[in-house]
């Protein structure tokens, strides 16, 4: 069976939002994990991406002012890129919530963090947010930020093609997702074939 | 019945099984407003249960909870207490906390801890353990002051969660403070430390497969 969650594209088409969703048994998470698997092996040989040279630059206080998403989503990847990632935990806590309560992010949000402009952003945009959000995790406890990577890979992985750009920030995102979903099993004593193998 | 204790349901097996346990405690709201939104139409049979143990009846159609008429009907109430037993993901909004009346919600997590939206998975999942927790709403999500608490044991076949397993927890703490109002004629608030806890959103599949399936 395919996994239903990125059967179609949930960024052209309207997304889903998970409520009251079916218990499908084990094969829910054996299908997937094959359709996570499958999308690694199609993105993985994507060549990791590097910082800008200005990576650097400070970045701005939440509440400071206006922000364009897609630009600091950029900047946020960057201070990852260069071993700044405790810096950026906080705005992608903003993100992750704004994604969690619309599925979508904006092109722009003004100091109280209220939309701008409510355009919503490309798909890259999403495989940044779940790049930092894989970055920031620091294990499988936290439960809040791996219900907003699962849910965000989705998005992602439902596209028919990635570019590159977007499959170098993908790939990374869900080795670290498979693997938090794998520890967590482990420790609720999930022992299904379908789980261990990811 | 109790005077001063109405309730804001929807068609829903929660305000059924509100009202069931109520009624078999002899704790039963004098008054009922009945939402429901246009395109799902009730099957619970609420409406038949409010009328056949004699509690006063408004039924309104609206497609927002806080609509006008909802808000209306709210005020022409004497009633300053009302159980909220709204739709699934409705949230009230500040017409309806400006009426000056205390809603009167159960929330199935352990306050302030676990916010938000389907919380039973996660608290099952981080702990191993179910818990609810009964607050007087305000217009910050599940930060009202709490009164009161109760743990539950996770039920045997874990996939009933969704349907009455969550309904009958959250009836089970709605008697018991209701229980106390009825002793004491008042709730006893306590304001939930500020800043403390995490909101989470609605669960994904697989995490809640996981909390589903774990042993």
């Amino acid at each position: 069976m395919p996994y239903t969650y990125t059967a179609r594209d949930l960024l052209t088409e309207p997304p889903y939002h998970y409520m009251f969703s079916p218990f499908e048994g084990a094969r829910l998470l054996s299908d997937y994990v094959a359709a996570r698997e499958s999308a690694r092996n199609r993105y993985g040989s994507a060549v990791p991406g590097t910082a800008r040279a200005d990576a650097t630059e400070a970045l701005p206080a939440i509440g400071a002012g206006p922000v364009a998403t897609q630009s600091l989503l950029s900047q946020l990847v960057d201070a990852v890129r260069v071993g700044r990632g405790a810096d950026v935990r906080d705005w992608v806590d903003v993100f992750a919530r704004k994604f969690e309560v619309g599925k979508r992010l904006r092109r722009s949000y003004g100091a109280d963090l209220q939309p701008v402009d409510r355009t919503p952003l490309g798909r890259n945009a999403y495989a940044q947010l779940a790049f930092l959000v894989a970055s920031v995790m620091r294990d499988a406890r936290d439960l809040r930020l791996l219900n907003a990577l699962l849910k965000l890979n989705d998005l992602v992985l439902s596209a028919p093609e990635l570019d590159d750009e977007a499959a170098a920030l993908i790939t990374p995102a869900i080795d670290r997702e498979l693997a938090l979903v794998r520890e967590l099993a482990t420790r609720l004593n999930v022992s299904t074939a379908e789980v261990a193998a990811c | 019945m109790l005077g001063e204790i109405a309730m804001l349901g929807a068609e829903t097996m929660r305000t059924r099984a509100y009202l069931l346990a109520l009624r078999d405690n002899d704790l039963l709201p004098s008054a009922l407003i009945l939402f429901e939104r246009p395109e799902t139409p009730g099957k619970f049979g609420v409406a038949e249960l409010a009328r056949s143990v004699g509690i006063r009846l408004v039924t309104l159609t609206a497609g927002d909870i806080n609509d006008p008429s909802v808000v209306a009907a709210v005020i022409s109430l004497a009633h300053p207490y009302l159980i909220f037993s709204g739709p699934a993901g409705a949230i009230l909004r500040k017409q309806l906390f400006a009426t000056g009346k205390k809603f009167i919600h159960v929330h199935p997590g352990r306050l302030p801890e676990f916010r938000g939206s389907t919380t039973i998975y996660y608290s099952l999942l981080a702990e191993n353990r179910i818990d609810a927790t009964a607050l007087i709403l305000n217009e910050a999500i599940d930060a009202g002051p709490v009164i009161g608490r109760a743990t539950f044991a996770a039920p045997p076949d874990r996939k009933a969660i969704d349907g009455e397993y969550d309904s009958n927890i959250r009836a089970s703490l709605l008697v018991d403070v209701m229980c106390d109002f009825a002793r004491h004629g008042r709730f006893e608030e306590m304001e939930q430390p500020t800043g403390a806890g995490e909101t989470f959103y609605i669960i994904h599949p697989v995490l809640k497969h996981l909390a589903i399936l774990a042993s």
